[in-house]
């Protein structure tokens, strides 16, 4: 299977700063995964995402080095307007991307850019509402909604455009711990409906570590971990970046420093609870 | 007193005669007020129009909101009168500055009839049917879309600076405003960076993707629409006729100056 975003030497500094925001990526994220990119702030997460569909280099300006292939189509030759029917983008900021005075308009919105007709915008709205369990939310103005509600419109939206790629950025930064868990539920429920990629950006890494593939660790623009959750999360290198390790982790570890060894590094409650049974039964 | 006016601005979804019709019948009818009401100045006709939006402001299920409307905007009729009342040198003051009054009180129930009944992305397909273009047709909705946004940014930033021990209620009128910059400025600097993303979220969902763009809503010029339309430009012509043809006070014997 060839990937279907792949980085080559990608490097970009901001116009007037002296400093590489990201400097020589190298990343292959294949269809159908679910990748998790994290590490402390100012580490070049978003200037990487803002790759992902285009927004850099065509929304900010700037100097780019190296290639970044998404869905087949060069970034630097593509603009953002043109990316949006293959990469899907969430942003931190919940307000500021609903821009509609009710939800169906703001999940039309991307349908009328694109000039489709009248029917399939009527028929994807009501799709897409289903999907994510908002169809009570129909005519509600975006300022009326919770964080969490938001958070779905956005969603709907971006899933209304048939994305093959989903990238969300800092997702859960403005959400409660039981929104975020619902929202990251239904993100692995969609995944596997829609056939989708998904690029997560995020700090909550208890909560995300069992449904990622594959983790990236960035640090200082450059990427320094990525592979297995699990392969990621217990190598040691990771402890002096100041990320959250998953505490499930951390009690691996601590356990393993007692001389006392779990088959392999949990990720979930459930999987925790059963090594550590078949530890104590030992 | 502000946030009081503005609710009989807002759109309400309701199921009412008024909220199906055309926007741009809708338009028609605030021009006619407009030439109506700015034609005459006596007080009879001016009580025939404005009984009239009344009227309508009962077939659209609105009289709550246009009541706090209203109230919020009682202090400028008041001065309407008042300044009328006794600065006019006309020996009919009284009915004519009722009548002023009255005036600016159908003027703003007009607009409150149209905005309280007319979906914000309707008016803006109207506007596209006028030969607007979209951009600054959406800029409207947009703008509407954001003023709570910002209204609540606006209380956030004057608590903190509140809480930093910034007054601003006491002093004159020029003190208060000068007090006030340090809530302006932020607000303003925040209202750049919000539109940076916005900008950015448009353009992640295929904004300027093609010239071309389909819309979700239609706009349908109905019978009622065209009936609509032509009762307005009928009483308006009307309306023209007595006012510069036929002569007022000979027309109707009601229109004496009262005592």
């Amino acid at each position: 299977m060839s990937p279907i975003i792949e980085a080559l030497n990608l490097s970009f500094r901001y116009a007037g700063e002296e400093r590489w925001a990201i400097k020589s990526i190298n990343l292959k994220i294949y269809p159908g995964e679910l990748v998790l990119i994290t590490g402390p702030s100012g580490c070049g997460k978003t200037t990487l995402c803002r790759c992902f569909n285009g927004l850099i280099p065509h929304f900010y300006e700037g100097e780019l080095e190296g290639i970044l292939i998404v869905d087949g189509l060069s970034i630097v030759e593509n603009k953002t307007c043109k990316l949006a029917q293959r990469v899907g983008m969430v942003f931190q900021n919940l307000e500021n991307q609903l821009i509609m005075l009710s939800v169906e308009d703001e999940i039309a919105f991307g349908l009328e850019n694109l000039n489709l007709p009248r029917d399939t915008i009527k028929e994807r709205i009501n799709e897409v509402l289903s999907i994510l369990g908002i169809e009570h939310l129909r005519y509600k103005s975006p300022y009326e909604l919770s964080g969490g509600e938001q958070q779905k419109v956005a969603i709907a939206a971006c899933l209304a455009m048939k994305p093959k790629i989903l990238v969300l950025d800092e997702p859960t930064a403005h959400l409660d711990p039981l929104s975020s868990k619902v929202l990251f539920d239904i993100l692995s429920s969609i995944r596997k409906r829609l056939n989708l990629t998904i690029i997560l950006v995020e700090h909550r890494l208890d909560m995300v570590a069992s449904i990622v593939d594959k983790v990236i660790v960035m640090d200082k623009g450059q990427i320094i971990l990525q592979g297995g959750p699990r392969e990621v999360f217990t190598t040691p290198i990771i402890k002096a970046i100041g990320i959250g390790i998953p505490k499930l982790i951390l009690l691996y570890e601590d356990l393993l420093l007692n001389n006392l060894k779990l088959d392999f590094p949990p990720l979930n409650i459930n999987e925790a609870e059963l090594l550590l049974r078949k530890l104590l039964s030992r | 007193m502000s946030l009081n006016i503005i609710q009989g601005f807002k759109f309400n979804r309701k199921n009412t005669v008024l909220h199906s019709f055309d926007p741009r019948a809708k338009l028609v009818y605030i021009v006619s007020v407009l030439i109506l009401s700015l034609i005459f100045s006596e007080l009879c006709p001016m009580l025939i129009i404005f009984v009239s939006t009344i009227l309508l402001i009962i077939v659209a299920k609105a009289v709550n909101e246009w009541l706090k409307s209203i109230k919020g905007s009682f202090i400028i009729v008041l001065m309407i009168f008042m300044l009328n009342y006794f600065l006019l040198p006309a020996e009919n003051a009284l009915s004519l500055s009722i009548s002023l009054a009255l005036r600016f009180l159908t003027i703003i129930s007009a607009f409150s009839i149209f905005f309280m009944t007319t979906y914000p992305e309707n008016f803006a397909l109207a506007l596209i049917k006028l030969k607007v273009p979209y951009d600054h047709a959406l800029a409207f909705t947009m703008a509407l879309r954001f003023i709570p946004t910002l209204a609540k940014e606006a209380q956030t930033i004057i608590d903190a600076q509140r809480s930093r021990g910034l007054e601003l209620e006491s002093g004159n009128f020029i003190i208060r405003i000068k007090r006030f910059t340090p809530v302006f400025i932020p607000l303003f600097i925040n209202s750049f960076r919000r539109a940076s993303q916005i900008a950015e979220a448009m353009e992640s969902r295929a904004f300027g993707y093609s010239n071309k763009r389909s819309y979700l809503h239609e706009l349908s010029f109905t019978t009622y629409d065209t009936l609509f339309t032509l009762l307005c430009i009928i009483l308006t012509s009307l309306g023209l006729c007595i006012k510069f043809y036929l002569g007022y006070s000979e027309t109707l014997v009601l229109a004496r100056p009262w005592p």
